[in-house]
């Protein structure tokens, strides 16, 4: 097991040189950089002072220098600083990443709690009215754009309660309640989709796993219905939704960003948002570096789930 | 009872005759088995008059999308404008046509280039040919796949618009095409080139998994033992055994390419104004004294969105449910 992990670490290696590389020239493609973004608002600024500006932020410098410089500060653990504000990436980086997480592990505790009963009940009772239910609550979700969803809950709120949550965010150990007002709405509108994603997969698992032999053995032991459905089905009826829990997590960290829009948090998205627009390349390399990161750690901590659930899966 | 047997007979005939046809053409047991089922139906004509519509669009829009008549913009419904105008006292008809054929565009082009034939080339040749191919088509594959979708799709919109603009630009000039930027041709193939960037991963592995099972069996052996080329094998053997994954793919993709473009667009960095997108138009609703005055603005584009997202998941899970036999 030990050495599988090693094995999969060291594969990571080459990926994410080749992301680094593709996001450091990606984000040096974008027309403008961040001196004339910093300096847009500021009026006239001869050459000069634009030259002497970007010599400062070392921006000028022949780019393999540059990524070479860049790329051993992140081996170091030196995301470098950022060029819109100065401030250290790492850090930034960390604070952010938790608001995004905050939400993240809110919605999936809401699909968790939504999506395996509602899953197993469809399937254990195929084609009755609970299963149609669940089947429609599936497709509405899957329908339904996360801004879409948002946009509308805004409207409805504003319009017909007259309250709208308390936009911006707030840290949980000053301001707990203000905090949960904060993220609830976001967090409930993945959960939505993650729920639905996921009890379709859960109903499609369950439905096939309920047919296998062992079940029915356990059935003609005459075990109970939901000692039978409980132990033997859902334990391997969860090995698919694990994967599309994991690939959904890693699509949390960026993909939250129209949510962070919309409710003003200054969530990853957001944080990788603005440093595209602001031409800070520090930021958006760094961003893209940890969340390539994440996303490969996900998937090998997916696996080994795997074989936790499923004795039968070894890795060697 | 002559009768009744005669009528079996004919029956069992008919049925028989179906599955030798199914036999033959596996299409027409799908087609079959898809035509039972009233909900896909219902999906596939949802499916079918939206894309008809974007079509159909120059020939049905009463008004351009982009004629504006300020003096009357904001109105409701009207024997003039039947779904009412926006803003800038343009016809809501028109645009949301147009909005449709924006979203036949980019679906259409990224599910051809992204799935069809990125996705689904990789896809057989990694797992036909195997070895140092197969580990550099994954790889590259696990770069994209690691990538953080959204903020990746907005950086390549922001990188590539300008190029694109300029190379249309230089087109123009240098050639007798014209009007490639006046009609949006230039963000449209942004948004679908960074899409299809995207898309062809999940295909690619998809297929590549199926291809690794198929590729032990016998006919493909006797395909090779026969001298059978490369191109061959992959076109002739293992293309058709593989063409119902395609199918619940493209299903799977279409929806969810529909509604990238209609976010990137509502974020500001997918298809460029004036060009239609219903992005565009559920952005311009949808604040909150805006819907309170003039709900139309939002409502309008909203149900066909809405209808269309629908139609496609209903008819994903359909086509699945039919190639499984269910």
């Amino acid at each position: 097991m030990g050495q599988y992990i090693l094995r999969r670490l060291l594969l990571a290696i080459p990926t994410l040189v080749v992301v680094s590389i593709l996001v450091f020239s990606l984000v040096r493609l974008v027309p403008g950089d961040v001196v004339m973004a910093r300096l847009s608002e500021s009026g006239y600024v001869t050459p000069e002072q634009l030259a002497q500006m970007r010599s400062e932020l070392g921006i000028d410098r022949n780019p393999v220098v540059q990524y070479l410089d860049w790329g051993s500060g992140v081996i170091r653990g030196d995301f470098g600083k950022s060029l819109w504000d100065d401030n250290e990436v790492l850090p930034t980086i960390v604070g952010r990443m938790g608001i995004s997480m905050e939400i993240a592990v809110f919605a999936i505790l809401t699909a968790v709690c939504i999506a395996i009963p509602l899953g197993v009940i469809s399937a254990v009772r195929q084609n009755s009215w609970v299963d149609y239910v669940a089947r429609l609550f599936a497709v509405t979700g899957l329908s339904l754009p996360d801004f879409w969803i948002a946009t509308m809950l805004l409207l409805f709120l504003s319009v017909k309660v007259h309250w709208l949550p308390e936009f911006g965010w707030y840290r949980p150990w000053e301001h707990p309640w203000q905090n949960f007002l904060a993220i609830i709405f976001p967090a409930l509108i993945v959960g939505y989709r993650f729920s639905a994603v996921s009890a379709r997969m859960t109903r499609s698992a369950m439905l096939e796993v309920m047919r296998e032999d062992y079940v029915r053995t356990a059935r003609a032991k005459g075990l109970r219905d939901r000692t039978v459905v409980v132990k033997h089905a859902l334990r391997n009826g969860l090995i698919p939704v694990i994967t599309i829990m994991g690939s959904q997590v890693s699509f949390l960290l960026g993909g939250l960003v129209v949510l962070e829009q919309i409710f003003s948090l200054p969530g990853m998205g957001r944080y990788t948002y603005d440093a595209v627009i602001h031409r800070d390349y520090t930021v958006v390399q760094g961003t893209v570096m940890v969340m390539a990161s994440v996303y490969i750690l996900v998937n090998l901590a997916i696996d080994l789930t795997y074989a936790l659930i499923d004795p039968r899966i070894r890795y060697s | 009872m002559s009768v009744a047997a005669g009528q079996y007979t004919a029956e069992a005939e008919a049925v028989e005759q179906y599955e030798r046809q199914a036999a033959r053409n596996p299409w027409l047991l799908l087609w079959g088995r898809l035509r039972k089922k009233r909900l896909a139906m219902l999906s596939l004509a949802i499916v079918l008059v939206i894309y008809g519509a974007g079509i159909a669009a120059p020939l049905l829009a009463p008004y351009s999308y982009t004629e504006q008549n300020l003096e009357r913009g904001l109105e409701g419904p009207s024997a003039d404008h039947w779904l009412g105008t926006d803003r800038l006292g343009r016809d809501m008809l028109s645009r949301v046509l147009y909005s449709a054929r924006t979203t036949l565009i980019v679906t259409v082009a990224v599910v051809l280039s992204g799935t069809l034939i990125l996705g689904n080339f990789l896809g057989l040749l990694a797992g036909y040919r195997g070895g140092w191919i197969d580990s550099l088509i994954m790889r590259v594959g696990d770069v994209f796949a690691s990538l953080p979708g959204l903020p990746m799709l907005i950086l390549l919109n922001a990188t590539l618009l300008p190029r694109v603009l300029q190379w249309v630009g230089w087109v123009e000039d240098h050639t007798p095409i014209s009007g490639l930027s006046s009609s949006g041709t230039a963000s449209y193939f942004t948004v679908f080139g960074a899409l299809a960037l995207f898309s062809w991963v999940g295909t690619a592995r998809l297929i590549r998994a199926q291809v690794l099972q198929l590729r032990e069996r016998d006919f493909i052996l006797a395909a090779q033992a026969t001298g059978g080329s490369t191109w061959h094998i992959i076109w002739r053997h293992l293309m058709p055994n593989v063409s119902f994954l395609i199918i619940l793919e493209v299903s799977a993709v279409l929806g969810s390419v529909a509604g990238s473009e209609i976010l990137l667009t509502w974020f500001g960095v997918g298809v460029q104004p004036p060009n239609p997108s219903f992005g565009a138009m559920l952005f311009e609703g949808s604040g909150a004294r805006t819907f309170q005055a003039h709900p139309h603005l939002l409502l309008v584009p909203a149900a066909v969105v809405t209808s269309l997202m629908f139609a496609f998941a209903l008819l994903g899970d359909a086509l699945n449910d039919a190639v499984r036999g269910r």
